[in-house]
């Protein structure tokens, strides 16, 4: 038997001392593979980005703390495997083996275990590529913007970069382990634990960076935000790691002092956490630094997305909608002809109108301008449709309703009492009974700005007109609007005409989306990997102390301890490692959303509030999976 | 009433594929009274720690009935067995199965704290213990800082501090030295005299068995023999010794029985 079928042994012999391990450093290739794979994936090479630089730095950011991650992860799994069969080598010294032949077992142990993590971890990293591939594709509901494609650049590397890692940290766990006696190697497994200490001054500027971070973040103008990111960055990062190291451990001290300690299964729980924070700490603040990158990513990516789809709506009363200049005729398109078109396509039909309008002069803020009167009636059978409250005006009311409204003259309409208009010769002055920024019907060649008026004085005003000074406009809404492209066009083509007046709704639609679309893979796509990454780091961090909780579970199993308790001991360690991460990141995202919305000057709170909801049920998803096979493995 | 009540008690393990089935314990009887202070013998594989298992309910009899306090806790589910093992029973432990995270008072006061006893109780409780056994400096102290006697020690205060009905321990001195082992010897003869705790030790040492005041001998799973304690420690020790010589077998052995 030589050292080298000792080692094969070893691996062999204690596959599942070593699985937790070896997973995750599979688990880091992959992650640094996939993603690797994806940014240097021709496509997004090559590819023009909406947002370009500001897309492409993020990506970058993003793959130096996959890298950061990969480093912290793989060298924290290391040194804590090491430890765990620190007894075992302390036996082999005592039987005599040298130093310099135990540095060649733990080399050649470690070289086989990275390199078929490595090999094991670009494998898996390839077939997830593919597979998320198709995932995001289905979740975007268009064809992928990127196909599935071999990137031997990411190969080369991945490989070369995980094998300089791993060679690194065991010549570093060597240097650790010099001057080391046979002793040490025999009492290392078990060192005692001792109460971690906090310092009040460290925690107290903790606190201080993270508020003066927050604070830059929250008053941050648009002229000043490209050159105030990374001190925020700075303070937010250093402050909260000094908070995780520092501050959690002084709250949990505290904690401990209470009375409250010695009630029920707390006095485990509560220990448990205090005397493994200085573990932890690392590891939340990774977790929690991952969450607010994934948070503000994807709030940033659900945010333009919206804007898009409120773009065309906002602008669009239909489906498709155009405007005959002549009340009397339909010379742009028969209605008949219309539906046939839209039977054709076996397009279903949400509802549609015929409008007729009356243009009308006004002057508003000085400025001379042009708006479509048509009558309540209309505006209730619309509104019935789309979800609008009806209205009910007096004969000398009107209520204006238009997507220009802050624009323009008409920017401070919700100031104005009355306008005065001229119709068609008949001079009015009407009271405003209220505005809205929708588009209720087709817009005319002088623009959009609409005013519903009671059906009575329509019909008194329409008399002042000829049937060609009328207007009319005329559309239909389909019930799958988004994706009705075809017969949108073909409608389009059919009218005479078409340059102003018809109006479609999912043709831009799709343009727009399909040219947002890569930015919003990529949003979407590193989103998904790092909230992946951060779950899976957490999850084989417990289960790397499985051995611990299972030995303190038969101790209180034997002094007596239900199975409902023991669930509460081990849940509540799970649920301090998966939300303390969720509640920092949320905060810090919060405040990035905080930024971005001054930047912006819109108002992102349901957004935010969406993002980080939608997030945290994930999350607490995840938390259960976890608890369900952590708990499974403990009571084994 | 006595405390314990073991009727024909008997354990056989079948293994789980094929191969012979193994008879622990057979058809074997015990009788206890409240403040009995009880050592069990036997020869390694005689069923000690079979007995101990069973009667900490950490195990099920293949048949026969116990009643411990006049409660069968074979009929009892899991979720029962573990408050009943916390209610009536205390433990010592070979390994001293404390917890390495907290402190001495905390590791005491764990059963209570599982129970949610109210605070003035569990510290008057605590306070009245320590004192008895001589722990009140080790109580701040963490369980790796102090030695395995004072460990011991501290097991001890944590299976008396909820007043159990029966306090079981399975070779109390089985990882200590000589000195350690006399203190642990005396602390549970203390617990039996000032708090009239009922005790059974499982043990193959002739010295811990002569603290006790009656000594059940075990031989292949079945009762042997039984004597009491007289006046004197000093011949009692000598029965012990003759009657072991009878019994035959290894006597030497440390393994640790664990559950």
């Amino acid at each position: 038997m030589n050292i080298r079928r000792l080692a094969r042994r070893n691996l062999t012999g204690n596959a599942q001392q070593y699985a937790a391990y070896f997973l995750s450093c599979v688990f880091a290739v992959s992650i640094f593979f996939i993603y690797a794979q994806f940014i240097l994936h021709p496509d997004v090479m090559s590819r023009d980005i909406r947002g370009g630089d500001t897309v492409r730095s993020g990506m970058i950011s993003a793959q130096v703390i996959i890298v950061i991650f990969s480093v912290f992860f793989i060298a924290y799994s290391n040194s804590t495997f090491l430890q765990t069969r620190s007894q075992e080598f302390g036996l082999l010294s005592l039987f005599g083996m040298s130093k310099r032949q135990l540095r060649k077992l733990i080399y050649l142990e470690q070289t086989i275990t990275s390199l078929l993590a490595i090999i094991i971890g670009l494998g898996l990293g390839t077939l997830f590529s593919k597979l998320f591939l198709m995932l995001m594709s289905a979740m975007l509901d268009t064809e992928a913007p990127i196909a599935f494609e071999f990137v031997p650049m990411a190969y080369v590397i991945t490989v070369v970069g995980f094998i300089v890692l791993f060679q690194a940290l065991t010549l570093l766990s060597f240097w650790k382990m010099r001057g080391q006696t046979v002793q040490d190697f025999l009492q290392d497994a078990r060192k005692p634990k001792v109460m971690p200490r906090s310092s009040m001054t460290i925690t107290v500027i903790a606190l201080l960076f993270l508020g003066f971070g927050y604070f830059i973040a929250a008053t941050a103008s648009l002229e000043l935000s490209f050159l105030l990111i990374f001190p925020i960055l700075f303070f937010v990062l250093i402050g909260s790691y000094f908070l995780f190291t520092q501050g959690t451990v002084a709250a949990y001290k505290r904690l401990y002092k209470r009375n409250s300690l010695l009630q029920g299964t707390r006095l485990v729980t509560r220990t448990n956490i205090l005397f493994r924070l200085k573990d932890y700490a690392r590891m939340l603040f990774l977790t929690s630094t991952i969450t607010a990158v994934v948070l503000t990513a994807a709030g940033t990516v659900y945010l333009a997305n919206e804007y898009i789809v409120d773009l065309v709506t906002d602008q669009t009363p239909a489906s498709v909608a155009w405007l005959e200049e002549s009340a009397a005729e339909n010379a742009i398109l028969e209605p008949e002809r219309a539906e046939e078109i839209i039977a054709e396509y076996d397009t279903e039909i949400e509802y549609s109108f015929d409008v007729e309008m009356l243009p009308a002069d006004v002057s508003i803020s000085g400025d001379e301008g042009v708006v479509a009167v048509f009558p309540e009636t209309n505006y209730n059978n619309i509104a019935s449709h789309r979800d609008l409250d009806p209205l009910a005006l007096e004969e000398d009311e009107i209520f204006i309703t238009s997507p220009m409204l802050g624009f323009g003259p008409w920017t401070d309409i919700e100031d104005v009492n009355q306008l005065g208009m001229d119709m068609n010769g008949e001079q009015t002055t009407m009271d405003i009974a209220g505005t809205a920024e929708d588009a209720i019907v087709g817009a005319t060649n002088q623009g959009q700005i609409q005013v519903v008026m009671n059906d009575v004085s329509y019909l008194h005003y329409a008399s002042q007109y000829a049937d060609d000074e009328k207007l009319r406009s005329l559309g239909y809404h389909f019930v799958d609007w988004e994706n009705e492209v075809e017969v949108s066009n073909a409608l389009e083509e059919e009218a005479e005409d078409s340059t102003y007046s018809f109006q479609t709704m999912a043709p831009p639609f799709q343009a727009l989306q399909q040219g947002f679309s890569l930015t919003l893979f990529i949003g979407l796509f590193v989103s998904l990997l790092f909230f992946i990454v951060q779950g899976s780091m957490l999850y084989l961090k417990l289960f790397t102390e499985l051995e611990d909780t299972k030995k303190q579970l038969l101790s209180l199993n034997r002094i007596g301890i239900t199975r409902k308790e023991a669930g509460k001991i081990l849940g509540h360690k799970i649920k301090f490692l998966f939300f303390v991460p969720l509640a920092v990141g949320a905060l810090h995202a919060s405040f990035a959303y905080a930024m971005l919305a001054s930047i912006l000057d819109v108002n992102l709170f349901w957004s935010a509030v969406m993002v980080i909801s939608i997030y945290a049920i994930l999350q607490y998803l995840y938390y259960l999976i976890t608890r369900h096979f952590y708990l499974k493995a403990a009571f084994r | 009433m006595p405390i314990l009540e073991v009727d024909a008690l008997g354990k056989t393990y079948y293994p789980k594929k094929e191969g012979l089935s193994y008879k622990a314990l057979t058809n074997f009887h015990l009788q206890m009274d409240k403040g009995e202070f009880i050592g069990v013998m036997g020869p390694s594989g005689s069923g000690k720690t079979t007995l101990l298992n069973l009667l900490a309910t950490i195990d099920a009899p293949t048949y026969g009935k116990m009643a411990i306090n006049g409660t069968d806790p074979t009929i009892l589910n899991d979720n029962e067995l573990a408050i009943f093992r916390r209610r009536q029973l205390g433990f010592v432990f070979q390994d001293f199965n404390l917890l390495d995270t907290l402190t001495v008072r905390e590791n005491i006061l764990l059963p209570l704290a599982l129970d949610k006893y109210p605070h003035r109780k569990m510290n008057t409780r605590l306070d009245e213990i320590a004192e008895q056994l001589g722990i009140t400096d080790i109580l701040e102290k963490r369980i790796t800082e102090i030695s395995g006697g004072q460990q011991q020690r501290t097991a001890c205060a944590r299976a008396i501090i909820h007043d159990p009905t029966m306090i079981l321990a399975d070779e109390p001195t089985g990882n200590l030295d000589s000195k350690s082992a006399r203190q642990v010897m005396d602390t549970l003869t203390t617990i039996n005299d000032e708090q009239g705790a009922t005790i059974l030790t499982v043990t193959h040492d002739p010295t811990v068995a002569s603290y006790c005041d009656r000594i059940v001998f075990i031989k292949d799973g079945r009762f042997f023999s039984e004597i009491r304690k007289g006046d004197r420690q000093q011949t009692f020790y000598q029965n012990i010794l003759d009657t072991l010589s009878v019994l035959g077998g290894d006597f030497n052995e440390h393994s640790s029985p664990r559950t």
